[in-house]
């Protein structure tokens, strides 16, 4: 009778025991030791490695739903570039990213000191999908309609007069933040001699293929990920501060499933013994 | 001729233009590929207001009609045509507008989106039986890349971080790649078709 | 607490919102409804100030480049399907522009990423895991692609089904823990905001 419960188990009652969960490390988080991962450490050798003032593309290419987790690791891996004096171009393949991370990017450089339209710019985000991006690596002006997304026009600002075109003798590197598509593909494809560097959401997955062939440098992923390279960088904490929350939800939900196979065998047990 | 045959062949001539281009680097010197590129990017903008005219059709069509939730529609008229006014009056970095965007949609289509954690735990305790040796492997590697993923796993036992990798390196992306390549054909058949002028679907 | 207004907005949104898991309630269709509408809008916005806007003032009637109102005029006919059904089949035009274009770029550049691919498979061959790589590989490919009529009749293909089989179970029971990790760092995320930056609490 107790295990049929079990495995009836009201929905709401699950709800209840995984907010809670996620809740309580996050009010109080519980300190577990941090262990950087190699993908981690090659992602940040990599971004190390991109020599002072070259210029790098920024792809913001997620919305909202990606905030917490690919938003996480954007303002480190800013930060970061701009203190080793390299250029920053932010765009994105999708139009919400580059427009709700302006503040927190504009936060950041205000307080390492770096000025917009001479050590980054944001052009925002350009509709038309492919043509705009093909557009962009023969004529980047007028791929991007000659502004950005504050509407200052290029010519007013120092760092565009250095790109011209999007290619590999004006970007050291492309980094992508991809939530699904257009991503990474958009640059395998149609600049694949543009070093590429991806941050991928849910974690790295099947994607770690694209390492194996070259075609991504380097390349991280998830909320781990994210908070090992504030760790390397330094910077921040809010990845950090939720993994605790993130190992508790984990624990949780092994359990249900353990619990509920539990159940579920007791139960046709005891129900082929009647 | 005009509605069905000419718009085909289009399609095709551009297709073949545009192919050749990409493959033979004396077009592309001419320049020819950068001048369609720029003209397919500024027709295809062109329709930016299409989007809004289907949801203001469609949810006038939900007033007219009284359906479910009607009220709501009157209040997402309003708030559209607020905020193309204020958008296209003041630009998307006017205080008011940026401030109403910041509080409204980021954290609605995160919360959205955040709800999905709820079901998918419930998913999980109802779905996930061990019942045969696919569940077996499935909850196995899947509890491996979980516990891996967070510190935990490398406190239990140094060995999870070294399994899960293995998991994701081998198994993990043989797997994906075998299944990126079959999309690829199945997708590349699809597109040689609408190349060839069999597939007409889009003119339909 | 947080008593800015733009911050009690985002409280209230998020709350509503997740109320969803208990029961749909006209709070979150509220906000639902609010989000769909100003998305649309900032479709709009965004891509006016971003593109339409400069090109038309900068580069058409700015630098003189009328010949650009060629691919404009064309892009109006997709207006026509709003239009009715005696007109709508002018939007056909710059639908088969735009097809034939991404069909020819997709013939030409798509296969490179692909080739890369099946190149890196024959890269290496020092270590067992190459070999293994290459053999998930081929029998995740063949269960795909090949559907041999009368499978089961043949115990060599019912063993290469089950251990293909097995491989794409192992894969989606990575993608189901990635999978999970990133719903709960969505959801975590409004916990940060809610106890952070709304309550104060840490």
């Amino acid at each position: 009778m107790f295990w049929k419960k079990i495995v009836d188990l009201d929905p709401k009652i699950i709800y209840l025991f995984v907010g809670i969960a996620l809740m309580i490390p996050v009010i109080r988080p519980i300190g577990l030791p941090l262990r950087i991962s190699s993908y981690t450490q090659d992602f940040y050798d990599y971004l190390m490695s991109i020599p002072e003032d070259s210029i790098v593309f920024l792809d913001l290419a997620f919305r909202e739903t990606g905030e917490a987790e690919l938003g996480a690791s954007v303002l480190p891996v800013f930060e970061l570039l701009q203190k080793r004096g390299v250029k920053v171009i932010v765009g994105g393949q999708w139009e919400q990213a580059p427009f709700f991370m302006q503040r927190r990017l504009e936060e950041v450089a205000d307080r390492i000191g770096s000025v917009y339209g001479v050590d980054w710019v944001n052009i925002g985000y350009k509709p038309g999908g492919t043509a705009t991006w093909r557009v962009m690596m023969e004529d980047f002006w007028k791929g991007a309609a000659g502004v950005d997304c504050m509407k200052n026009r290029f010519e007013d600002l120092p760092l565009m007069h250095r790109v011209r075109k999007l290619d590999k003798d004006t970007f050291a590197a492309i980094i992508i933040w991809e939530a699904g598509s257009p991503g990474q593909g958009t640059w395998m494809q149609y600049a694949p001699d543009i070093p590429l560097l991806a941050v991928y959401m849910s974690g790295i997955g099947g994607n770690v293929r694209y390492l194996r062939s070259g075609q991504v440098k380097a390349c991280i992923g998830g909320m781990q990920h994210a908070a090992e390279l504030e760790k390397l960088t330094g910077t921040y904490g809010d990845a950090i501060g939720l993994l605790d929350a993130q190992t508790l939800g984990i624990l949780v939900v092994l359990g249900f499933i353990v619990l509920g196979n539990i159940a579920w065998v007791i139960e046709k047990n005891a129900s082929s013994v009647e | 001729m005009l509605r069905q045959e000419l718009p085909a062949i289009l399609t095709t001539v551009v297709a073949i233009v545009v192919f050749l281009g990409g493959i033979l680097f004396s077009l592309d010197e001419m320049n020819v590929l950068s001048e369609i590129d720029s003209w397919i990017q500024l027709m295809g903008n062109m329709a930016l207001f299409l989007g809004g005219i289907n949801l203001c059709k469609l949810h006038v069509n939900n007033i007219r009609k009284r359906r479910q939730h009607w009220i709501f529609s009157v209040w997402l008229l309003i708030v559209f045509g607020f905020f193309t006014v204020l958008g296209l009056a003041k630009g998307s970095q006017d205080p008011l507008y940026k401030g109403l965007y910041d509080a409204l949609i980021v954290p609605v289509n995160a919360s959205m989106h955040s709800i999905a954690a709820f079901f998918l735990c419930s998913a999980a305790f109802r779905a996930f039986r061990v019942k045969n040796l696919d569940s077996i492997l499935l909850l196995v590697s899947g509890a491996f890349v979980m516990l891996a993923s967070v510190p935990i796993g490398d406190l239990i036992s140094s060995n999870i971080p070294v399994i899960s990798d293995w998991l994701l390196n081998i198994p993990g992306s043989a797997v994906a790649r075998a299944m990126s390549n079959g999309m690829f054909f199945a997708s590349f058949a699809a597109t040689l078709r609408i190349f060839l002028g069999l597939e007409r679907r889009h003119l339909s | 607490m947080n008593t800015d207004p733009y911050v009690m907005l985002e409280a209230i949104g998020t709350i509503c919102v997740l109320s969803y898991v208990w029961k749909e309630n006209a709070g979150y269709r509220f906000f639902e409804f609010t989000a769909i509408g100003l998305a649309a809008a900032h479709s709009i916005v965004n891509g006016w100030h971003n593109y339409i806007g400069p090109t038309f003032t900068d580069k058409i009637f700015g630098e003189g480049n009328w010949l650009l109102l060629v691919p404009a005029a064309i892009g109006l006919l997709y207006y026509t399907r709003v239009l009715g059904k005696n007109v709508s089949w002018l939007a056909r035009y710059p639908i088969s522009l735009s097809v034939g274009y991404s069909v020819g770029y997709s013939l030409a550049y798509s296969p490179r990423p692909l080739l890369r691919e099946f190149r890196t498979n024959f890269e290496s061959f020092e270590h067992i895991n190459d070999y293994v790589v290459i053999l998930i590989w081929l029998l995740v490919m063949q269960y795909f692609l090949f559907t041999v009529g009368k499978r089961k009749e043949s115990t060599a293909i019912t063993i290469i089904d089950t251990i293909s089989r097995s491989m794409i179970m192992v894969y989606m029971g990575v993608l189901f823990g990635t999978s999970i990790l990133g719903k709960f760092s969505r959801l975590l995320g409004r916990y940060q905001f809610l106890l952070r930056d709304w309550l104060n609490l840490i």
